[in-house]
């Protein structure tokens, strides 16, 4: 089982490091079909880590490192993009934003197996009433107004620029839906540990 | 039993561990302020939605409470090991005579003796250092040392077998989940308020609602939010109008800070009273108990003691330097009690002086009867702030008068079981001390009300324009603004004398003429029933029943009967007509006093004043070391403690 294991995650490990390559060198010159296929399996090979890793990814400190991996690569994204370098700009910023959707996925996968290996169900509750509201407001205020934050009218090309609030909404719209949900199973459980005596 | 007959008549000691505890009451206390208003949503006439209040203020102390052990086990990096000193130790404890003993977790942290647990998992850490001390001594052949050490070990046991492990935690998961929930539903509220401030000139124009249409769905021409717009209008044309205007952004926002205040402070208040008086005092209480239980399981006091001094060494020389982090959490802890005077009631543990006279006088850590009547009446003040505050009293109609009747019955009688138990004579000092205990109570529930009364007079004398402004102002903020007009109530709807006839007048007649005296007779009825019961010693220790059933009984009738016909006579405006679920509970608590007394009246003819072994008459009353004349069998010789 151990060999079958190590097996698969090189497979892994190597079909997403190719696909990530050749996204990056071949995103000007692939067909959209062909792309969108490298992006799946690179998907594909990221998800079969992840279930790998699962136990590593259950801790608040990796969660908290990934979402500031993606907070960099999108930073490092909009830079790139806004450059003025062809190159940087069509090869490089794309790039850097496969590989931020990567660290999102990765970040909601931390969340999910955080809440079911642990019961952080209250902490995922109480980080999203403590800053969902003031997060809510800067989306409002950097927007320009509700009307725009309604109807998805940015001021700028989303691409082009990152906030802070970005990996908040992501994260927290994760905890807010997780919180809940996984607080009576957890409870459940240590119900039965209790009434087991151990 | 073995010391009992070495006892001489002046060193009887009440065995406090077979009666109701101390432990229990504040425990009790506690959480009849945090659920108290919690489960008073479930009560007729409440207009709150009762799931998530109960559930939660239920299920969230709970889960606190069972998560307990394992985040103390994680956070001192305990771990069970399979070394010599767990071993000896865990047969030690086993030596002295107790079932379902803990788990011993030990850590290489520096750490003294620490009971922990839940309702069925029981560990106890300790240091490795004190750990390997402990195990050397109790390796050593049996003597005076050694026992010290088997004290150590049985006080923490002691914990375990008085169940106050669990009633402490759970106690704590009560009042943090308070904090922790009404800390959020502020946070919450707040933002909403600035949310609701800070965007309503924008939101509230009918052309908002028009853009957003275009907006939302550019290529329907007919679709139009607008009606959102004209029905929230509707609604409240003043609200809407005034949150309209980003002139008034200042002035909208006292009403939300009025009602954040006025629906907070209560819970606020309360929670800093029960974390800083009742828990700690529970904490201090259940060291008392656990010595006295120490004492019953080596059959000796003198032990104890020496194990405590003993103990303050060991821990002080195993303790290794704290960390900054560790230093400012024990300054935190301690820092009420460095209140010059107020400090002693915060203490985390009994001071040695307290513990030494609580072995020799166990009926000692019941408290003085001031100390009971002041916490029951400030629990009850507490929660009347809760269910009078503005979160609450606009939505909780009941339980009214019930919950300080009956809570105060309740204490009182399980304070005094001991002393009746110890056979103290109603005539003429535990009649008197039932009276002050009462008054004392009466005073203190009474103390908003003569507030209110004080405010009353200077209404009826001063500028009763601007107070009846202030208490609209008040019935206002319950609605955290969103009304239509600021209401005139009070001296324009509901004249000033009617005001304060309904809310000064009437309940403080209740509370100081119909409380006190009923309080009284209850409480004296109750204890003549336990005081003449305890003379059926062929019961045994099954005489614990009748003591739970009498005052059950006078609670029943209290609650079903006396209470609602007083409600009736004082508060005819409130509680208007006899309906038919009142009747039938008066007819049940009727027919129930009823038969509890026939059943009494039998049994006190039966099994009354008869030694259970040779069958004699035992002629006088119950005192505490009493022996039948003609087998000299002592009588209820499981109340007598065995050191």
């Amino acid at each position: 089982m151990a060999i079958v294991v190590r097996v698969v995650t090189g497979i892994a490990w190597g079909l997403l490091a190719l696909m990530n390559v050749a996204l990056l060198f071949g995103t000007p010159i692939l067909p959209v079909w062909l792309q969108v296929l490298l992006i799946g399996l690179a998907f594909i090979a990221l998800f079969c880590l992840l279930i790998r890793y699962n136990r590593g990814l259950a801790q608040w400190r990796t969660a908290g490192i990934i979402w500031f991996v993606y907070c960099t690569l999108r930073l490092s994204s909009a830079w790139l993009y806004t450059g003025g370098i062809s190159f940087l700009r069509d090869n490089l910023a794309v790039f850097a934003m496969l590989l931020a959707t990567e660290a999102m996925l990765s970040g909601w996968f931390a969340l999910l197996v955080l809440a079911i290996r642990r019961d952080v169900s209250l902490a995922y509750i109480v980080i999203f009433l403590v800053l969902g509201a003031p997060v809510i407001r800067a989306l409002v205020t950097e927007a320009g107004g509700v009307l725009n934050f309604l109807s998805g009218q940015a001021a700028e090309d989303s691409f082009a620029r990152f906030s802070l609030a970005e990996p908040l909404v992501m994260s927290l719209s994760c905890m807010g839906a997780l919180g809940p949900v996984t607080f009576l199973p957890h409870l459940a459980w240590l119900l039965i540990r209790e009434l087991r005596g151990h | 039993m073995g010391n009992i007959s070495a006892q001489t008549n002046e060193t009887y000691r009440l065995n406090i561990l077979r009666l109701p505890s101390h432990t229990f009451i504040l425990f009790a206390l506690i959480a009849l302020v945090v659920l108290g208003a919690a489960f008073a949503s479930l009560l007729p006439g409440s207009q709150l939605c009762w799931p998530p209040i109960v559930l939660g203020l239920t299920l969230l102390p709970l889960r606190d409470f069972l998560r307990r052990p394992d985040r103390t086990i994680a956070r001192w990096r305990m771990a069970h090991r399979q070394d010599e000193a767990t071993a000896t130790i865990e047969s030690e404890m086993a030596s002295l005579g107790a079932t379902g003993l803990p788990a011993v977790v030990t850590t290489d942290r520096p750490l003294g003796i620490h009971a922990f647990g839940s309702f069925r998992r029981a560990y106890l850490g300790i240091g490795r250092r004190l750990a390997q001390t402990l195990s050397s001594e109790l390796k050593a052949p049996g003597g005076r040392r050694r026992d010290c050490f088997r004290a150590m070990l049985a006080h923490e046991l002691s914990h375990f077998l008085n169940r106050d492990v669990w009633l402490m935690w759970l106690s704590y998961g009560l009042l943090k989940m308070m904090v922790v929930v009404m800390a959020l539903n502020l946070w919450i509220g707040v933002s909403l308020a600035l949310f609701a401030i800070g965007n309503g000139p924008e939101v509230l124009r009918p052309e908002f609602w028009t853009a957003l249409s275009q907006r939302m769905l550019p290529d329907a021409p007919g679709f139009d939010l607008r009606p959102v717009y004209d029905a929230l209008y509707r609604q409240n044309p003043l609200l809407v109008e005034r949150l309209a205007d980003p002139a008034q952004r200042l002035e909208n926002w006292r009403p939300f800070f009025l009602y954040f205040v006025s629906a907070h402070w209560p819970f606020a208040a309360s929670g800093l009273v029960l974390f800083l008086v009742y828990w700690r005092r529970l904490l201090r209480v259940r060291e008392l108990y656990a010595d006295a239980r120490a004492a019953s399981l080596m059959g000796e006091a003198a032990i104890v003691r020496e194990a405590q001094t003993r103990y303050s060494v060991l821990v002080d020389l195993a303790a290794a330097a704290p960390s900054r982090w560790e230093r400012l959490r024990k300054w935190l802890a301690n820092l009420p009690t460095r209140i010059p005077i107020l400090g002693k009631p915060f203490a985390l543990h009994p001071p040695p002086r307290e513990r030494k006279e609580c072995l020799a006088d166990p009926v000692q850590a019941l408290g003085s009867w001031q100390w009971i009547a002041v916490s029951a009446g400030l629990a009850v003040v507490l929660l009347d702030f809760l269910l009078r505050g503005t979160l609450t009293a606009s939505y909780i109609y009941e339980p009214g008068p019930h919950l300080p009747f009956l809570a105060a019955f309740l204490v009182f009688a399980i304070w005094l079981l001991p002393r009746v138990a110890q056979g103290e004579s109603l005539h003429p000092g535990l009649a008197r001390q039932i009276v002050l205990i009462v008054l004392l109570f009466t005073a203190i529930k009474l103390l908003p009300h003569l507030a209110d009364a004080v405010a009353g007079l200077l209404i009826l004398r001063g500028d009763q324009e601007t107070w009846g402004v202030m208490m609209d102002l008040w019935a206002y903020s319950m609605g955290s603004g969103f009304v239509t007009e600021l209401p005139r109530i009070v001296g324009v709807e509901v004249s000033w004398p009617q005001f304060i006839e309904w809310h000064v007048v009437r309940p403080i007649t209740y509370f100081a003429l119909l409380m006190p005296p009923t309080l009284i007779v209850f409480l004296l009825a109750d204890t003549f029933l336990k005081w003449r019961a305890l003379t059926w010693y062929r019961l045994g220790e099954q005489v614990r029943r009748v003591f739970w059933g009498t005052s059950g009984l006078m609670a029943l009738a209290l609650a079903l009967v006396v209470i609602p016909i007083y409600n009736r006579l004082v508060f005819p405006h409130v509680y208007q007509g006899w309906s038919v679920a009142t009747l039938a509970g008066m007819a049940i608590a009727f027919v129930a006093a009823l038969a509890g007394g026939l059943v009494f009246w039998h049994y006190d003819r039966k099994l009354g004043k008869r030694c259970p072994d040779c069958d004699t008459a035992v002629p006088g009353t119950y005192h505490l070391g009493k022996k039948c004349q003609r087998c000299k069998r002592y009588l209820h010789p499981w109340l007598i403690a065995n050191y």
